[in-house]
């Protein structure tokens, strides 16, 4: 073999070798992230509690009992599909026409039932384990949801698609999520981090490894919760005065309320006047805290409401 | 003991709450310098200006607005709590007796659950609409058991007890079913609610607590001598010339006055009400006219130390009541095993 034909061959190998390992996943998942194709079913998948559920066709029914979960349907233009939802699952409208069967934490296993779903669509900590295996006995799939960080919303919407056989709808939504989510982050690029206080009431806060302070991280935001242990740490108000941060976000007191609290007055956020209140019930209060299609719309409030210079 | 009602004695153990109140502000997770606190609290009690100039405004916020307050209030509260539990124990000669047996706590409960639900949002006295309507809420619930325990003119210790057990089930069945039709963020609010804690309490709390806890403690302590004849049973102590109905209404008052106004600021806390009492009688004996003012004494102390290390011992704020548990209990045990055979 002459010299020239050798390295030929050494090249196309190599090159093989690295086409592969680009197109292969190396996220822990199941879906095919770069392909997006036509689901063969029946298809099996590993939801993010870890359980293997097999789908045997395109779903026709499904009861989704997570607000996050209920936009991702809708989003993927599955909404006709859905024929079942929590209580708080408030958007998009169209979704407040579906049957409700119970509340978040307390899904009514016999209205789930009658509806005769194929599947179930919820999140880490909604349905208890002894509900599920009922829900299972009766030939219900249910899969839970639990994404750690934005990223794992991309996977959670994948893997829906994939699900749903709506593969295509998956990738354009995540990708036009991603290239929002890479104009607010360059837009922050050249900030100074900030001390933030998230306040989910009675000074509970995002602490590390919740869903909140991963958002917060992606912002460079210095979140005065997280050097607690635990995920929702009540802080004391001793703590967060001495930690004084440079914006405080409330999401359940009002302003009234903080102001009547001795000591507060003194941070840096309330001095600036930098203390916003994002109101129960409103959508800013919904979009950054839910893992869901919106996300990235609530990390452009945090975004603008930390850094307002950036986005002048 | 007898050298306990000796008057010295109850001064040093008063120089001894001012100094656990002092020590206690120095203590938090700000580390601040005891000098630096010392300066601070000086500096504004006597409207000194001691060169805080170099101390950080937050500095002085939290020695003066967060720290300070907040212990004075747990000394109050706790002693409080202490006092109405002794004083049941004495009216009821019934050991298990604290001061939320006769549904005060429940009450309280759901006058806040009511204030959290309709989001009613005035302020009278630095107090916001929730602290109100629990208090309202405390005060009308010892009222129903009360009538409800009537027979006559008499009302039957037996019978108030009981109606106290019934009324507050009722009122917590009451709570759970508002809890149903809330949002999550009320029901979380409620939960906040029941758990006792003394965060984010300052000056306002304070000044509203403190006066229904002294003239409370006035008050029941006039009555010490007719307790202690209680002690013999209702019965005796009537036929020994106490006016029972009159004692126990003038008590039953004044501890739902003093115990609404407690709950209505910081929660249910419990344990303190129960325990203390029974500690300090094991060293005291039973007579009021010594047993109360210590049971204040110890009361306060023990609720300060408790608060203490709720707010400082991890990063984050444990609920008081967990603490007061974890220490009174094993504590109360080993009181009782080194009694050898002392009953209560």
């Amino acid at each position: 073999m002459g010299k020239l034909k050798k390295g030929f061959i050494i090249f196309m190998l190599l090159s093989l070798v690295f086409v592969w390992g680009g197109c292969s996943n190396t996220k822990v998942n199941n879906a095919n992230s770069n392909v997006p194709s036509t689901t063969k079913y029946p298809l099996t998948i590993t939801d993010d509690l870890g359980n293997k559920v097999t789908i045997e066709k395109e779903p026709s029914k499904i009861v989704s009992v997570a607000p996050s979960s209920t936009e991702t349907l809708f989003a993927l233009g599955l909404g006709s599909k859905v024929v079942g939802r929590s209580e708080y699952d408030n958007y998009p409208a169209e979704a407040k026409s579906i049957t409700v069967v119970g509340s978040f934490s307390g899904p009514n296993t016999e209205l789930i039932t009658k509806l005769a779903p194929e599947l179930v669509f919820t999140v880490k900590g909604s349905i208890p384990d002894e509900t599920k295996k009922l829900l299972e006995s009766t030939g219900i799939k249910v899969i839970t949801f639990n994404p750690a960080n934005i990223d794992g919303v991309f996977l959670d919407i994948k893997m829906a698609g994939e699900i749903c056989n709506v593969q295509a709808k998956a990738k354009e939504l995540t990708d036009s999520m991603q290239t929002k989510r890479e104009e607010i982050t360059s837009k922050i690029k050249n900030v100074e981090s900030k001390k933030v206080f998230i306040d989910l009431g009675k000074f509970y806060s995002a602490g590390e490894g919740s869903f909140i302070d991963s958002m917060l991280k992606e912002l460079k935001v210095d979140n005065i919760a997280d050097k607690t242990s635990g995920q929702w740490p009540q802080l004391t108000v001793e703590q967060i005065v001495n930690s004084d941060p440079e914006v405080y976000i409330s999401l359940s007191s009002s302003f009234n309320e903080l102001k009547a609290i001795s000591g507060l007055s003194s941070t840096a956020a309330f001095k600036s006047g930098n203390v916003k209140v994002l109101e129960f019930g409103t959508a800013d209060n919904d979009i950054v805290q839910r893992p869901g299609p919106r996300v990235i719309e609530g990390l452009e409030v945090y975004a603008k409401t930390i850094y307002p210079e950036a986005f002048k | 003991m007898k050298k306990l009602s000796n008057y010295n004695l109850i001064i040093i153990a008063v120089i001894f709450c001012f100094a656990a109140i002092i020590l206690s502000t120095t203590i938090g997770i700000a580390g601040i310098s005891f000098t630096n606190t010392m300066k601070i609290l000086i500096g504004k009690m006597f409207n000194i200006n001691l060169k805080l100039g170099d101390i950080k405004d937050s500095t002085i916020a939290i020695v003066w607005l967060i720290r300070f307050p907040r212990v004075i209030l747990a000394f109050f509260v706790g002693g409080a709590l202490a006092i109405c539990g002794a004083s049941y124990q004495g009216i009821f000669k019934n050991p298990m007796a604290d001061p939320f047996i006769l549904g005060v706590s429940s009450g309280a409960a759901l006058g806040a659950t009511i204030g959290i639900m309709t989001k009613l949002d005035f302020y009278v006295l630095g107090l916001n609409a929730i602290s109100i309507l629990a208090f309202i809420g405390a005060v009308v619930s010892l009222f129903i058991v009360y009538n409800v325990s009537k027979v006559g003119r008499k009302v039957p210790v037996t019978t108030l007890l009981l109606s106290g057990i019934a009324i507050s089930q009722l009122l917590s069945a009451l709570i759970s079913l508002c809890m149903i039709f809330t949002n999550n963020n009320d029901f979380q609010s409620i939960i906040f609610w029941t758990m006792g804690s003394f965060n984010s309490k300052s000056w306002s709390q304070l000044i509203m607590v403190a006066p229904y806890v002294i003239i409370g403690f006035i008050i029941i302590y006039s009555s010490n001598r007719e307790m202690d004849i209680m002690l013999l049973g209702e019965d005796t102590a009537s036929q020994l010339g106490v006016d029972t109905e009159k004692l126990k209404l003038k008590i039953l008052i004044t501890t739902a006055f003093v115990t609404a106004a407690a709950v209505s600021v910081t929660g249910i806390i419990g344990f303190v009400g129960l325990i203390i009492p029974h500690i300090v009688r094991i060293i005291t004996g039973p007579k009021h006219k010594v047993l109360l003012p210590y049971s204040f004494i110890v009361g306060g102390i023990f609720m300060i130390v408790c608060d203490t290390i709720a707010r400082s011992i991890i990063n984050q704020e444990i609920p008081v009541g967990i603490i007061t548990a974890l220490f009174g209990g094993p504590f109360f045990v080993f009181l009782l095993k080194r009694r050898a055979g002392g009953g209560i």
